[in-house]
């Protein structure tokens, strides 16, 4: 028994100036004209210059001691055990917005941090808005209903999967996402997540 | 016949996919393939034969990932044996090749990752080593999705063996890399760089490449190789299936052969049957004839530019010559100053920047591979790397992601034995100027001459003519009336007797005149009517962008006027945001830039700037600063008030050489080791620049040990760390345990977002600053 890893992708990703303001850690109300045009200019040029790519594998998920096992991968975490209990089979996925904006946005932090941020901010709005859709595109083809995503990180969920999850998904070469020796994705606005698959919660 | 003829002269058909054979066989997802060579040798052999048999005259060895960043002490038996599988598959069989392949390292390169070049060199450089040892015929880079690495491997080989190169990249639905690049910079690049063929592979299918090719086949002198996938894959049944068949593949791939390809094969999802099916395919097309391409070509990490197509700006900006406020931020190291004049002229309109850093008392070496570095990482814009020292010129010929312009090389023997070889080794485009010896002739004639010698000099380096442009020199009319037409009579000689593109740096033919931008502009407009290809100028200039867009329009050059629109409308959109209008403390209130600018300039015609700082600059930051601190504006408002009091400076900079704010101290910034996201320490800076700290910022992903060498060096007393994640905080207590061992006085201040307080301090900092404003109120303590 064997999956094909599979890719996504999309040039639409609707970036939305709320979200925008919202990562940005600014109230819509208090918005003045200038936040709301730094903003929207962000959320412009972001949607211009990210295209969303995902790859994702469907794997039979099995319980351990202190966690589950997914296709090669051993996970410890007994948050990531108990948010999959009872589904027989998950979507493993690495989503990134890709180096375009990667660029932008370390350009913005060298020259004008104001937009640095606001770009950060639509970055983070695109890639939410990217795994949102990819997710959508898992339920369409899945019989049971998915569960929410859940990356490393959350709970007790190590940092450190990140890498064997690209390894397995072969990311570098099918989307371009990699990892430091920090444990950080490349280009920064991606998600590497875990999506369970119908049975009883 | 060797690989190289061979693929010139015949359609050769390579192998296809080894992971999609080995998975057959038992290998499972997550599992190294390479280790198969040692485990499985007779299923590698199996697939190879199987590959010959169909018919493939090069077959690839199963070393995709094989690098010591995986296998380390077992690198050199695993690639030995993969090389000896693919020979013993090739035994009793005539013609056949074996090919060392090589994916990518699997790491982000620097800047925007955290591999760095030399190291990545390295790696390629080991397993070229062991595979060229063991008997390969061919070293072929596949999958390539990034320029930058693309150059770090074909170096690689190039410095560790004598065999032919070949490197092929991944391209994307917009026919770009993952990282960017089009097909002409990666055939600009590659060719520069002296590969034996390219081309693309993995991602699409036959019929999806087909724009790539095409585009491929246009730009390169060099064979084309094509490697699809079979098209995508699905699930079906607990299998992997493709959705393009052999027939269908073996369709498609002849027609791409009828554009102009020469080596072809198939990668994902192709097997013997496929490799079978397009033998059969292309036995009676005919090789098409590759002929030389004589496109002028300099590239980014995203395109070309090519001189022959339409006369081109280079930006000169970037050069201390002249220049108080540049050689200024050289000396202090402020490499945001130089970045900012990069993203301003690519805004006026340079297609190419040169870049010189040559400052007595600097390290012209270093500074200019890190400017270099750093240039491109806030434009895409081609540099022109400018500098009389060779060794300078090769450290930053090397560490370019492009194919650069070179700045230059000279008529003396010393100048073309010193220059050429790097051009040979790196690629490039060099400017050479008509000066031997003896000096700058006097006549265009002798001008033509040197240029005649450089011309031919060059070819018995292996240059090509098309990647000389000659600078037939601008001299003063001033001090020699004759000048200007000497020059441009040299300009039409070179182009006429030559075919050679010519370059001028315009501007020094006014020197010692009134009203210069008039006459250079006048100059540039006869030199393009002779045929000048590029101009070394000043993009600020308004007199000679007119020039330029003018004559652009009326030689049509410009077929629907849309430059020259765009730079007419453009004047009036900077115009109508540069009033200066209202108080200077409104528009910093309110984060307006460019009207903070304008009236500082205004002020300054009454104020002393001392009083406009203290002023007006300010009380304005400190009401917002209270404001922050009293959440009532939020850290983006906080910002642009920052950069608009930054722009403020700079003007009353420009005017006092510095803005002489008293020194208030020097404080360190870095993001620790591993963490690449730098925002948040760029924050603190420009805040506490702006409250008159001078701010050393060492980057991101910045070694403890570069952190206390910096220290010790400039006898720091306030470093300031910041880090972003979970994983990257250890890295941010080792840095401090390194300073309180070495530099036992220094303070150090911690900030990033997954820190608290308590965490600080369990990590030794002295202290934690919640947000920017409060390290700025540490600083103005820790120096009061």
């Amino acid at each position: 028994m064997m999956n094909a890893i599979e890719v996504y992708k999309t040039q639409h990703l609707g970036i939305n100036v709320s979200e925008v303001l919202r990562y940005m850690g600014v109230r819509s109300k208090d918005a003045d004209e200038n936040m709301h045009s730094l903003a929207a200019e962000a959320a412009e040029s972001m949607t211009s210059c990210c295209r969303g790519a995902a790859c994702f594998l469907r794997l039979p998920v099995q319980e351990l001691a202190n966690g589950v096992r997914l296709g090669m991968i051993a996970m410890d975490g007994s948050t990531l055990k108990k948010h999959l209990h009872g589904c027989g089979e998950a979507y493993l996925f690495a989503a990134t917005v890709g180096m375009d904006a990667e660029r932008a946005i370390a350009a913005a932090a060298k020259l004008s941090p104001a937009r640095a941020i606001a770009l950060d901010a639509a970055g983070s709005a695109a890639i939410e808005a990217f795994c949102d859709d990819l997710c959508r595109q898992l339920q369409e083809r899945s019989k049971g209903k998915l569960r929410a995503r859940f990356s490393p990180g959350y709970g007790d969920l190590s940092m450190h999967l990140q890498g064997d999850i690209l390894h397995l998904l072969d990311a570098h070469r099918k989307i371009g996402l990699s990892i430091t020796s920090g444990d950080m994705l490349v280009p920064t606005k991606s998600v590497t997540a875990i999506v369970g698959i119908g049975g009883e919660e | 016949m060797n690989i190289c003829d061979l693929l010139r002269n015949e359609i050769v058909i390579f192998d296809g996919g080894m992971g999609t054979m080995l998975q057959r066989a038992g290998l499972q997802p997550g599992q190294l393939p390479e280790y198969w060579n040692l485990s499985h040798p007779e299923v590698v052999q199996s697939v190879h034969r199987a590959y010959f048999e169909a018919g493939a005259r090069v077959v690839s060895t199963n070393t995709f990932g094989a690098y010591r960043t995986k296998f380390g002490e077992e690198l050199e038996k695993i690639i030995t044996a993969a090389v000896m599988n693919a020979k013993k598959a090739a035994e009793g069989l005539e013609g056949r090749f074996v090919a060392l392949s090589l994916g990518p390292i699997g790491r982000l390169l620097h800047p925007f990752g955290d591999l760095p070049f030399e190291e990545a060199v390295s790696i390629f450089a080991e397993s070229v080593r062991y595979g060229a040892a063991a008997g390969a015929d061919i070293i072929l880079f596949e999958t390539m999705n990034d320029a930058y690495e693309s150059k770090a491997a074909v170096l690689a080989a190039k410095e560790n063996c004598d065999l032919p190169v070949i490197l092929t990249n991944v391209y994307d639905e917009r026919g770009k890399l993952m990282t960017g690049a089009a097909p002409e910079a990666m055939v600009a690049l590659l060719e520069g760089l002296g590969v034996s063929a390219l081309g693309v592979n993995c991602s699409l299918g036959p019929h999806q490449m087909r724009g790539v090719v095409e585009r491929l086949c246009k730009a390169a002198g060099v064979p084309v190789l094509v490697n699809p996938n079979a098209g995508l894959p699905r699930s079906e049944n607990g299998a992997v299936i493709y959705d393009v068949t052999a027939e269908e593949f073996a369709a498609e791939a002849a027609e791409l052969v009828r554009l102009g390809v020469h080596g072809i094969g198939g990668c994902c999802g192709t097997t013997p049957d496929y490799i079978r099916a397009l033998r059969g395919a292309v036995a009676e097309i005919h090789a098409s004839e590759i002929t030389p391409k004589n496109s002028t070509l300099v590239s980014s990490y995203t395109h070309a530019v090519d001189i022959s197509a339409r006369p081109v700006l280079i930006g000169e900006r970037i050069n201390p010559t002249g220049k108080k406020a540049f050689k200024e931020a050289l000396r202090s190291h402020d490499i945001a100053y130089i970045l900012n004049e990069a993203v301003q002229q690519e805004k006026r309109g340079a297609d190419i920047l040169d870049v010189n850093v040559g400052l007595p008392g600097i390290d012209e070496s270093a500074v200019m591979a890190e400017v270099i570095c750093e240039l491109q990482t806030v434009t895409s814009l081609p540099l022109q790397i400018d500098s009389s020292n060779p060794a300078v010129l090769e450290r930053a010929m090397r560490l370019y992601n492009g194919k650069p312009m070179v700045n230059s090389v000279n008529g003396k023997a010393s100048s073309m034995d010193a220059v050429f070889p790097l051009v040979k080794k790196y690629g490039g485009v060099v400017v050479a100027l008509t000066l031997d010896e003896s000096g700058i002739p006097e006549t265009a004639r002798g001008r033509l001459e040197i240029a005649r010698r450089i011309m031919e000099r060059a070819a018995e380096y292996g240059i090509e003519r098309k990647n000389i442009v000659v600078d037939p020199l601008t001299m003063a009319v001033s001090a020699s009336p004759e000048a200007a037409l000497v020059t441009l009579e040299t300009v039409s000689l070179i182009k006429k007797e030559l075919g050679l593109h010519t370059s001028l740096g315009v501007s020094n033919v006014s020197f010692g005149l009134p009203a210069r931008d008039d006459l250079n502009a006048a100059m540039f407009t006869m030199a393009l009517q002779r045929g000048l290809s590029a101009a070394i100028m000043n993009p600020y200039s308004e007199e000679m962008l007119r020039a330029f867009h003018s004559y652009l329009a009326l030689t049509m050059q410009d077929r629907r006027f849309e430059r020259y629109i765009a730079f007419a409308s453009g004047r009036e959109a900077a115009a109508s945001a540069a009033r200066a209008e209202g108080t200077l403390r409104d528009a910093i209130l309110h984060g307006m830039k460019e009207s903070s600018a304008a009236l500082t300039e205004h002020l300054l015609q009454t104020t002393e700037p001392m009083e406009i700082i203290n002023g007006h600059i300010i009380p304005a930051l400190d009401e917002v600063g209270r404001g922050f601190e009293a959440k009532k504006i939020y850290l983006p408002q906080l910002l642009m008030s920052a950069e608009a009091a930054t722009a403020s400076f700079a003007v009353i900079k420009s005017r006092l050489g510095s803005a002489q704010r008293g020194e208030r101290g020097v404080v360190l910034l870095a993001t620790v080791r591993g963490d690449i996201h730098d925002i948040g320490k760029n924050i603190v800076k420009v805040l506490l620049e702006n409250y008159g700290f001078d701010v050393l910022d060492l980057g991101r992903d910045v070694p403890p040990q570069s952190v206390v060498q910096a220290v010790l060096e400039k006898n720091i007393r306030l470093v300031g760390l910041s880090s972003l994640m979970t994983t990257t905080v250890p890295a941010m207590a080792e840095t401090i345990a390194l300073l309180r061992e070495k530099t036992p006085g220094t303070l150090v201040m911690v900030g990033g977002a997954v820190l608290t307080a308590d965490y600080a301090a369990e990590i030794g900092a002295d202290f934690y600053g919640r947000d920017a404003m409060e390290s700025v109120r540490y600083a103005e303590r820790v120096f009061a």
